[in-house]
């Protein structure tokens, strides 16, 4: 019986060093390898994404789109500037947008498969990372564009900050209705939603905006909690109104608006906003809601070239033409940008200094997107706002989305800094 | 603040509770014939909005949307009693809590396979009311009307025919109902299948009076508050649970929110906190519940 249980011991053991083995065989970072006649690196790149959490209903398609990236500029073949063949090896998480667990999955993707770089989701996870990458030298492009990230050494985005983009969709309000009254609605728990407050109430007094209060909208509202908040914003004698959460319950919000009969335009953040608006707000909301985006939508992309690039990208991974969102599109442009970065150093630092010398190159680059993005994308060290303008999409009283134009924040102040400093 | 905010705030608040109930109603008939709780309902509850959702888009009938809800739901819970609830017969409570909490992460994995997290809205025409002080939309008129028919008919069918005094006395003592030759497993199988019928109603007036969302899922973890308020036992006492935690939830955040932002919607936890502290089986429920 003693020897039995001996033989089980020792072939549990070979199997366990066999697994062993074989893992550090493939998880090892910047590994060299030779396909054929062609030499390939390989790298490992952390995805974290909300796929299940409570911000899923955006989080799903930015994870489709970075996944769609990584599988075909894998297949299309990365290089870099000295000819050498990148794989990226990409671990993808489901953090439920939870930043404990963020943190957790953090530590896995730095001391288990040592990636380079991380494409993140949420605010407050990517701020709570911000300086342990820095630490790290892992470069962080996110999905979260607050303004604390732009002064981070590692963390990257290719949009202008929420604040930027919100003063940005304040002049198009101005320029659009002249002065009035907003009021403020978002999820005052949620580091996404308060991060762009402080430069919208700065910029309002330079635009000619009176803010009549702070409503705070639970990102998981249900119809009473968003009527409840319609009506106090009604009462108020909002003219405008903006909208700090996601898509489900910005959309909520304009519902219950129109239910009310509050004669107002809302104004609604990136993350709010999007092509599934028309249905989600009902008929009697159309034309009194308008997003804003750094990115064009998709509906418009006849004649941008970029979106070539994604649409082939979209194909090679079986998905339809339909399906490329504007969700789709950001978390595509995310692993994009990454990829031009890659493309731009030398194998050599590639392997020996990876996050390091990909900051560089982020930081010393223009980087175009073939006009999917509102302007091209170029980091200041220190200072990563790559661009000022945004797209104003205005939903119609026919219901269809209408390209309002481009729109930058107003001269006079620096949005992201107002927030950096009183936020 | 005005009568017209305040009636239509509580109205709102009765309204959502009126939904709380009909979820915790699912959370109730199964401790009431397994003396556990079932907390694989929120996916449930999810998988039936989805594939409500799927059907109405498809078929373009409403009709047709509630019957596949209601189906859906009955099937998933008939099939979890057979499977997971009947094999734990006779272990501690805890085995189904757990077990179900398992069931719960299994069954979150198929429905982002079907629903993908969708938003969405049941596609049906919308249109607003004045009655009196209260603006109504006609999904506010669909979800109270769908609902409360459905609590009577529970109550009538508990306490008024004999297929309800069977259950109630597989519920005080399946041993001794066995012993009189009660058929006890189906009674248990009808019990799942009754939370089944509640809870896919409950998913798709959710989804009417709201969206299909993975948001719904809150909502159906929250109706278990209302469920403990009232007391895991009590199945009219639910109704009064939920409208409860539904006002206090309203009421709550316009009260507290301008203090205290985000307040309100972690009173339904502090309410729960309160009666379980007072009374540890709730407002109507029996004392002998054993704690876990």
């Amino acid at each position: 019986m003693a020897r039995s249980n001996a033989l089980y011991i020792g072939l549990a053991a070979i199997v366990v060093i066999i697994v062993a083995a074989a893992a550090l065989f493939f998880m090892g970072r910047g590994s060299e390898e030779t396909a054929g006649e062609e030499e390939v690196i390989t790298i490992n790149v952390g995805l974290l994404v909300d796929e299940t959490g409570p911000t899923s209903d955006v989080g799903i398609g930015y994870a489709r789109g970075a996944e769609a990236a990584f599988k075909y500029f894998n297949e299309k073949g990365i290089y870099t500037k000295d000819g050498v063949r990148v794989e990226i090896n990409y671990i993808k998480r489901d953090y439920a947008y939870n930043p404990t667990q963020a943190e957790e999955f953090y530590r896995e993707f730095r001391d288990r498969y040592n990636v380079i770089a991380v494409i993140g989701w949420g605010t407050a996870d990517t701020e709570k990372l911000s300086d342990q990458v820095a630490r790290d030298k892992i470069v962080y492009i996110s999905a979260s564009y607050s303004a604390k990230l732009v002064v981070k050494p590692y963390n990257f985005f290719p949009a202008p900050d929420y604040s930027t983009q919100a003063c940005a969709g304040l002049a198009w309000l101005r320029e659009e209705y002249g002065g009035g009254k907003i009021a403020l609605a978002y999820d005052s728990k949620v580091a996404y939603s308060r991060s762009p407050i402080p430069a919208i109430k700065e910029a309002s007094k330079i635009l000619g905006l009176e803010v009549v209060g702070d409503f705070d909208l639970p990102l998981r509202a249900s119809e009473a909690d968003a009527e409840r908040v319609a009506r106090e914003i009604k009462a108020a004698g909002a003219d405008f109104v903006w909208c700090g959460n996601t898509i489900s319950s910005c959309s909520l919000l304009a519902r219950a608006l129109a239910k009310v009969g509050a004669d107002v335009v809302m104004l609604v953040n990136v993350w709010g906003f999007d092509e599934r608006s028309p249905d989600l707000v009902g008929e009697e909301a159309y034309g009194m809601v308008a997003g804003i985006s750094p990115f064009i939508y998709p509906v418009f992309a006849s004649g941008i070239e970029g979106f070539n690039v994604i649409y082939e990208a979209a194909e090679l991974a079986g998905i339809p033409r339909e399906e490329v969102t504007l969700r789709f599109v950001q978390g595509f442009v995310n692993v994009w940008l990454l990829v031009k970065a890659i493309e731009s150093v030398t194998s050599e630092d590639l392997l020996s200094r990876g996050g390091e010398a990909l900051k560089e190159i982020l930081e010393s680059q223009t980087f175009d997107f073939g006009g999917i993005t509102a302007a091209p994308v170029k980091f200041q060290p220190g200072f990563h706002v790559p661009y000022k303008d945004v797209y104003i999409v205005m939903l119609a009283e026919d219901g269809s989305l209408v390209l309002e134009g481009k729109y930058s924040a107003p001269k006079g102040i620096d949005c992201a800094r107002v927030t950096i400093e009183r936020g | 603040m005005s009568l017209e905010e305040w009636s239509n705030l509580v109205f709102q608040g009765i309204l959502l509770g009126v939904l709380y109930s009909l979820v915790a109603m699912g959370y109730n008939i199964v401790y009431r014939v397994n003396k556990s709780i079932n907390f694989a309902v929120p996916q449930v509850v999810l998988l039936a909005a989805y594939v409500s959702l799927i059907v109405a888009v498809a078929v373009g009938s409403f009709i047709a949307a509630i019957i596949a809800a209601v189906l859906v739901s009955i099937a998933v819970s008939m099939a979890l009693e057979r499977t997971v609830a009947r094999p734990l017969l006779g272990r501690p409570p805890v085995a189904l809590i757990g077990a179900t909490l398992g069931v719960f992460y299994a069954l979150k994995g198929v429905v982002l396979i079907v629903g993908g997290s969708r938003v969405a809205t049941i596609p049906i025409d919308i249109d607003y009311y004045e009655v009196g002080p209260l603006d109504i939309a006609t999904n506010d008129v669909i979800s109270l009307a769908g609902a409360l028919p459905v609590f009577a008919s529970v109550v009538i069918l508990h306490r008024k025919t004999r297929f309800g005094a069977a259950m109630r006395a597989v519920a005080e003592d399946a041993e001794g109902a066995a012993a009189y030759g009660l058929p006890v497993k189906r009674l248990m199988l009808a019990g799942w299948a009754l939370a089944g019928l509640v809870g896919g109603l409950g998913s798709i007036l959710l989804a009417i009076k709201t969206q299909v969302s993975p948001e719904l899922e809150y909502f159906a973890i929250r109706a278990l508050a209302a469920s403990l308020i009232a007391g895991l036992d009590s199945l009219g006492g639910v109704i009064v649970g939920g409208i409860a935690l539904g006002l206090a939830e309203q009421i709550g955040s316009k009260i507290l929110d301008p203090y205290l932002p985000g307040i309100g919607r972690d009173i339904a936890f502090l309410v729960l906190l309160i009666v379980l502290f007072v009374r540890p089986y709730g407002l109507f429920g029996s004392e002998r519940i054993e704690r876990v």
